[in-house]
C-alpha cells in the first residue's frame, strides 16, 4: 500500500540535511566567539570540564548535526503528513492522484 | 546559543542548574498532566520537540561572516505554554551535549535557563501580548518567536557576563561586550526563526486537529 506521507517524510529529511551541509564552513559560530570572548576577559582561562564524548573531524561533527535534523524534520514530515491524509479523507473525496 | 563544556566556573554552572531545576520539575509534570488528559497531544507534542530539534541543528550563516544557531523553541512555547518547553528543550539540549560535544553538561543546567525556561516564557508572553493587542496569529507567532530566541542569547550574554566581568569594566561591561559581540549575528536569525514558526503555526491551524482545538489558546483560533 502506497504511504504518501513518505514523499513529505524524505523531502524534509533532505532540506534539513542539506542545510546542514550548505551552511559555509568559514562562517564562525557564536558560540566559538564566545570561548574567544571568554579567553580574552579572563586571561588563561581553562575549561575545566570535557565532553565525554566530541566527533573526530568536522565531517563527522556535520554528520551527527544532519542526523539530528534529520531526526527532527522526520517526525514533523510524519506529522503534517498525517494533518494532510486526515484532511484529504474529510467529506470531500480523496484525491485520485494518491 | 550554548556555553561549551566546562567554561562555566563550577559555582555558576551548579547555581544556573539549580535555578533551572524547579522548572524542568514543573514542567514534568505539567507535561504529564496534560498528557493524562489528553493522550492524543503526544505527537502534536513530539511535533514541537522535534522542530526545537531541527532548528537548534541548524547553524545558520548570518552576517560579518558569522553564524548561529536557531533554537525552535517558540512553536512549543505557543502551543503548550512554556512548562512543557523547560522539559523538551532541556532533552534536546541534553542530546546536543552527548552527541555533539554541543553545549555541555556541566552548562545544561544554564543553557535550560536561557533557551528551555526563559525563551520560552518570552516567546509565550510576547505571543499572548500580541493576540490581546488584535495582532494576527501570524504576526503574533512571528514576534514571539523572534523575542524568544533574542531573549535566549541575551540571558546567556548576562550568564557569561555574570561569570567572567571585565577586569575594568565589571559585569556591566562584560555584558556590553558579549551582548555586542552576538547582536548583529543574533537579530537576522532571530527574524528567520520567527518567519519559520509562524508559517508552521499557520500551516497548523489550517488544518484544525482535534489535538490543537483542545489548547486554551486555539480553542477558537481566528488567524
Amino acid at each position: 500500500m502506497k504511504f504518501p506521507r513518505a514523499r513529505l517524510v524524505f523531502v524534509f529529511i533532505l532540506l534539513a540535511v542539506l542545510l546542514v551541509f550548505l551552511s559555509p564552513a568559514g562562517f564562525v559560530g557564536t558560540d566559538e566567539q564566545a570561548t574567544e570572548m571568554i579567553e580574552q576577559i579572563h586571561e588563561g582561562y581553562t575549561p575545566w570540564f570535557e565532553p565525554v564524548w566530541a566527533p573526530a573531524g568536522v565531517w563527522q561533527e556535520r554528520l551527527l548535526f544532519a542526523l539530528q535534523a534529520a531526526l527532527g524534520a522526520a517526525f514533523l514530515g510524519y506529522y503534517l503528513g498525517r494533518l494532510q491524509g486526515a484532511a484529504s479523507t474529510r467529506p470531500e473525496r480523496r484525491d485520485a492522484r494518491h | 546559543m550554548h556555553i561549551a563544556e566546562g567554561f562555566l566556573p563550577p559555582a555558576h554552572a551548579a547555581g544556573w542548574t539549580v535555578a533551572a531545576a524547579p522548572f524542568v520539575a514543573a514542567g514534568l509534570w505539567s507535561l504529564n498532566r496534560h498528557l493524562k488528559a489528553h493522550p492524543e497531544a503526544r505527537l502534536l507534542l513530539g511535533a514541537a520537540g522535534a522542530y526545537a530539534l531541527v532548528l537548534s541543528a541548524l547553524k545558520l550563516p548570518s552576517v560579518a561572516g558569522s553564524s548561529s544557531h536557531a533554537t525552535g523553541v517558540g512553536f512549543g512555547a505557543i502551543l503548550f505554554e512554556p512548562g512543557v518547553m523547560a522539559v523538551l528543550g532541556t532533552l534536546v539540549l541534553l542530546f546536543q551535549a552527548l552527541l555533539l560535544a554541543h553545549g555541555g553538561l556541566t552548562t545544561l543546567g544554564a543553557n535550560a535557563f536561557a533557551m528551555a525556561v526563559v525563551g520560552p516564557w518570552v516567546a509565550y508572553g510576547v505571543f499572548r501580548l500580541g493576540r490581546r493587542l488584535g495582532g494576527t496569529l501570524m504576526v503574533a507567532t512571528f514576534l514571539a518567536a523572534f523575542a524568544g530566541n533574542l531573549a535566549t542569547y541575551v540571558t546567556t550574554s548576562l550568564q557569561l557576563a555574570l561569570a567572567f566581568p571585565d577586569p575594568a569594566s565589571g559585569f556591566a561591561g562584560a555584558a556590553a561586550k558579549f551582548l555586542s559581540l552576538f547582536a548583529f549575528t543574533q537579530v537576522p536569525l532571530a527574524l528567520v526563526e520567527g518567519a519559520l514558526t509562524a508559517v508552521l503555526l499557520n500551516a497548523l491551524v489550517g488544518y484544525n486537529p482535534p489535538e490543537l482545538r483542545q489548547l486554551a489558546l486555539f480553542s477558537g483560533a481566528k488567524t
